[in-house]
């Protein structure tokens, strides 16, 4: 028998106050109600201590800590786009607004990079907070890093720094965007199989399923408030399929091309948010 | 529930039965098979637990992967009292670190493995994995590395080994819990009879008429049809279809003899217990194993790259044309008292220096990039080494024969690779070739083998039963082949015979002498000057007084054979016996 002790699984409890988790070997966090989060990292001889603190606080708390802040959280990275979409610029002044990538984080990632070559700038990595506001969705920074694999990074020609002392997981220097910005649109990355298009503009039924993926469920939203019933959650959905959504099929060997294809799609002036129902009780 | 398989071996047709089984027919559609999530992805964590497993190291990913699978074991006892939920797997089975277990016991009742025949795995994994056929051959052979899980992409490692180690993983009394066999060629034939047993022993109930139902249902030519109409989302990128022939013993018109021989070569053991018969001749095949293995370890292996242990950096660079100062025992060899520069014909060198840093100035033939450069590492960098440390290397290979630890020595051409070699064939374990490392502990003569390649000649391959043209050519314009056994033990052993070859010395048989007074000093300093290097680097003192303790360390034979009229068989017994007969 090993004199090693078997380790204990990570645990949640969001029955406490302030909401405790526990990584085994790792650390533990606190998030409490105001969002407010504590982090212990356990010592390690092995790693620095910073490592498993950022570790706890980007990888478990932040999300947590933004979830009782009252946002739902989006099942991807968000950019703001290098140029405002045509509907944007005719408003004096428009700040370009904010595109989601969802998909593998792994291919997520290379349209990320392709897309920064270009002048847009990072709100979030992997998951996005959004909230309602005057009837549009609207994306908010989040302080993660990216991170890329270091295979990938390397075939990219991207530096990047190691986030953890036994990981392939870089984390690579991009512009960030601070500010939050409305999302014109959400666009699924997959690595394109013989016979796929680059881009398909969803529509219909495809929009109202790519919709209902949109939002993380599980530990990262708020079990109690407004959307509980199932009458708020429908009113959501409807709400964020009115979204442009498309699917972007990515080939490393096509891909100035595909994210070509990708900006041009969202340029166009009938690919637009339509406003929902800006009225009070349906914002948060 | 496991539902194991290597690659293109079925998996995904049971899954579409099984699915089949649970689902109403006007609903079954290809793109919605059940049990596709593979437990190596861990991205599951981030909706269950709010942790982004990017931010984990290997072992915490590890770690969360067992837990998620524990997870889905818990789940599936819940809602399926009666259907338990099959669960995909490609990878091999193993037991795993404590708490880290990747097919936890307490999550599992039991698993089906299927196989399929590893002539058609092969024919259907290369356009799969956008190899060609000789490609998907190769990679049924390789034993692949476990490699390093990558959190980055929210994965563990998914080992899958060969197409015959995966099946001995499965099928090993050890494996924890009931693994019930399905042949590919059997569902072919009769799928409702293969799996009504099987799934009557799992508790996945259902009767014959629904399982033919479900069995109709997933017809490979329907899959077929969905995919050329809807496309299949678990396709891979480098294949037009995923769902190809689904054929039984379509290898016989899509492979050549050659492939078919390595196939059978790599797996006849495995392939004959799975009732895979067997076309090609068994003294062949097994001397195609020896190959087709030597060049899988020589591939693994990085050629310039030596044991850690042994405390030599080598890096590959140039040298100096000229070490200032040097003494030449030879025209092609340079020693300075700190190093040593040794310049081969074809243009590359190798300069070691302080015992414990060797450059390899390596010019790779154009026409031949496959040729291997390991000998100027594994050989002449060791041994310079050793040297500069102050240690004796003995020219010879070295042989355990029945737990007795007998060194090879020899001349060049005197027989120790085929000798040696053929002893291997016997059943011996080869710990070294020609590069026998000394060092001392008491008046015991002791060597640590490493892993090196054995350099034989045509005549040598063929003595052994080996394809001299199958194996990798040593750079440099060399006429031998490289042949890299399996990688001996780490740890020190004791010399406890030298046998010196004498081929040419008048014999009118094969004779064994144990040598006596100062002939046994005589006997090896052939085999310890090392062109005359030795006693430069040591210094004729220290050289002549590690000889003479080496002398003094083992017994000593010469083993002598006449000029012709003699076989291998009666070299490689008089060793065994070790009695003297001259």
């Amino acid at each position: 028998m090993s004199d090693v002790p078997t380790p204990s699984d990570p645990t949640l409890d969001r029955e406490v106050e302030p909401w405790l988790g526990t990584f085994p070997g790792l650390g533990s966090i606190t998030v409490a109600q105001d969002g407010s989060v504590e982090i212990m990292p356990e010592s390690d001889p092995e790693e620095d201590s910073t490592m498993r603190e950022r570790a706890l606080r980007f990888g478990w708390a932040e999300g947590l800590s933004l979830v009782r802040r009252g946002f739902s959280l989006a099942s991807g990275a968000a950019v703001q786009l290098p140029e405002p979409t045509a509907h944007e610029s005719s408003d004096d002044g428009a700040e370009s607004g904010a595109l989601i990538l969802t998909g593998d984080p792994h291919d997520v990632v290379i349209v990320i990079a392709e897309l920064v070559e270009r002048g847009a700038k990072v709100i979030a990595d992997r998951f996005t907070p959004v909230q309602w506001e005057q009837g549009r969705l609207t994306a908010y920074p989040r302080a993660a890093p990216v991170l890329m694999a270091s295979r990938r990074a390397k075939k990219l020609g991207l530096q990047g720094r190691k986030v953890r002392a036994d990981t392939d997981a870089l984390e690579l220097d991009v512009p960030r965007c601070e500010q939050p910005r409305r999302v014109e649109g959400v666009a699924n990355v997959g690595m394109r199989r013989p016979h796929e298009t680059p881009l398909t503009a969803l529509a219909g039924r495809q929009k109202f399923e790519a919709a209902a993926g949109l939002m993380f469920a599980g530990a990262l939203r708020e079990t109690s408030g407004d959307n509980s019933d199932a009458g708020s959650a429908m009113a959501d959905h409807l709400r964020l399929a009115n979204l442009p959504y498309s699917n972007l099929r990515i080939n490393s060997d096509t891909i100035h091309e595909d994210v070509d294809a990708l900006l041009g799609w969202i340029a166009q002036p009938d690919v637009a948010p339509t406003p929902a129902d800006s009225s009070a009780a349906a914002e948060r | 529930m496991w539902l194991a398989s290597y690659p293109k071996s079925g998996n995904t047709w049971m899954r579409a039965i099984v699915t089949a089984l649970g689902t109403h027919r006007h609903l079954f559609a290809v793109n919605q098979l059940g049990s596709g999530a593979q437990p190596m992805y861990v991205g599951g964590l981030l909706p269950a637990f709010g942790i982004d497993p990017r931010w984990l190291d290997r072992d915490e990913v590890d770690l969360v992967r067992n837990m998620l699978v524990r997870r889905w074991g818990e789940q599936d006892d819940d809602e399926t009292s009666s259907r338990p939920i099959l669960r995909k797997t490609h990878e091999v089975y193993r037991e795993g670190a404590a708490g880290r277990e990747p097919f936890p016991i307490s999550a599992t009742r039991a698993a089906i493995l299927v196989v399929r025949d590893p002539r058609d795995v092969a024919c259907s994994y290369a356009p799969f994995f956008g190899l060609d056929i000789d490609g998907s051959v190769d990679a049924l052979g390789r034993d692949l590395p476990e490699g390093k899980a990558s959190p980055a992409n929210s994965s563990t490692v998914q080992p899958w080994g060969s197409w015959s180690s995966h099946a001995d993983s499965w099928l090993a009394d050890s494996v924890p819990f009931p693994v019930h066999l399905v042949r590919y060629e059997d569902l072919k034939s009769d799928a409702v009879s293969t799996l009504a047993p099987v799934f009557d022993a799992i508790g996945l109930e259902c009767t014959e008429t629904e399982l033919a139902a479900a069995v109709e249902q997933a017809r490979f030519d329907r899959l077929q049809q969905s995919e050329r109409n809807v496309g299949f989302r678990e396709t891979s990128r480098k294949t037009a279809s995923f769902f190809r022939r689904g054929t039984s013993g379509g290898w016989r018109e899509e492979l050549t003899a050659t492939q078919v021989a390595a196939l059978e070569a790599d797996h006849a053991e495995r392939m004959d217990e799975l009732g895979y018969g067997l076309t090609t001749d068994p003294v062949e095949r097994a001397a195609l194993f020896e190959v087709r293995e030597s060049r899988r370890r020589q591939e693994a292996a990085e050629w310039w790259r030596l044991p850690e242990r042994m405390g030599i950096e080598v890096t590959v660079g140039p040298v100096p044309e000229e070490l200032p100062g040097a003494t030449r025992p030879r025209p092609w060899i340079q020693v300075t008292p700190d190093e040593a520069l040794v310049r081969f014909a074809a243009g590359s060198a190798v300069l070691v220096r302080a015992g414990k840093e060797a450059v390899v100035e390596w010019q790779p033939d154009p026409d031949r990039p496959d040729d291997d450069p390991s000998w100027m590492v594994q050989g002449w960098a060791v041994t310079l080494a050793m040297l500069q440390r102050g240690d004796l290397s003995l020219h010879a290979a070295t042989v355990e024969i029945d737990g007795e630890v007998v060194a090879i020595a020899g001349n060049r051409g005197a027989g120790k690779s085929t000798t040696s070699m053929a002893l291997r064939k016997r059943g011996h374990r080869l710990l070294v070739d020609d590069v026998t490392l000394i060092e001392f502990r008491g008046n015991e003569a002791w060597t640590t083998p490493y892993s090196r390649n054995v350099h034989l000649l045509p005549d040598a391959a063929e003595a052994v039963g080996l394809d001299f043209d199958a194996m990798r050519v040593l750079a440099g314009g060399r006429a031998k082949v490289g042949f890299r056994a399996e990688d001996p033990p780490e740890q020190p052993h004791r010399i406890d015979r030298i046998v010196v070859l004498a081929p040419g010395r008048p014999a009118t048989e094969v004779q064994l002498t144990e040598q006596r007074g100062s002939a046994r000093l005589a006997s090896l300093m052939a085999h310890t000057r090392r062109d005359g290097i030795a006693p430069l680097v040591l210094g004729q003192d220290r050289y002549f007084s590690l000889l003479a303790k080496l002398a003094n360390a083992a017994p000593i034979q010469v083993l002598s054979r006449p000029l012709d009229e003699w076989t291998l068989d009666e070299v490689l017994v008089a060793i065994e016996s070790g009695r003297p007969t001259g």
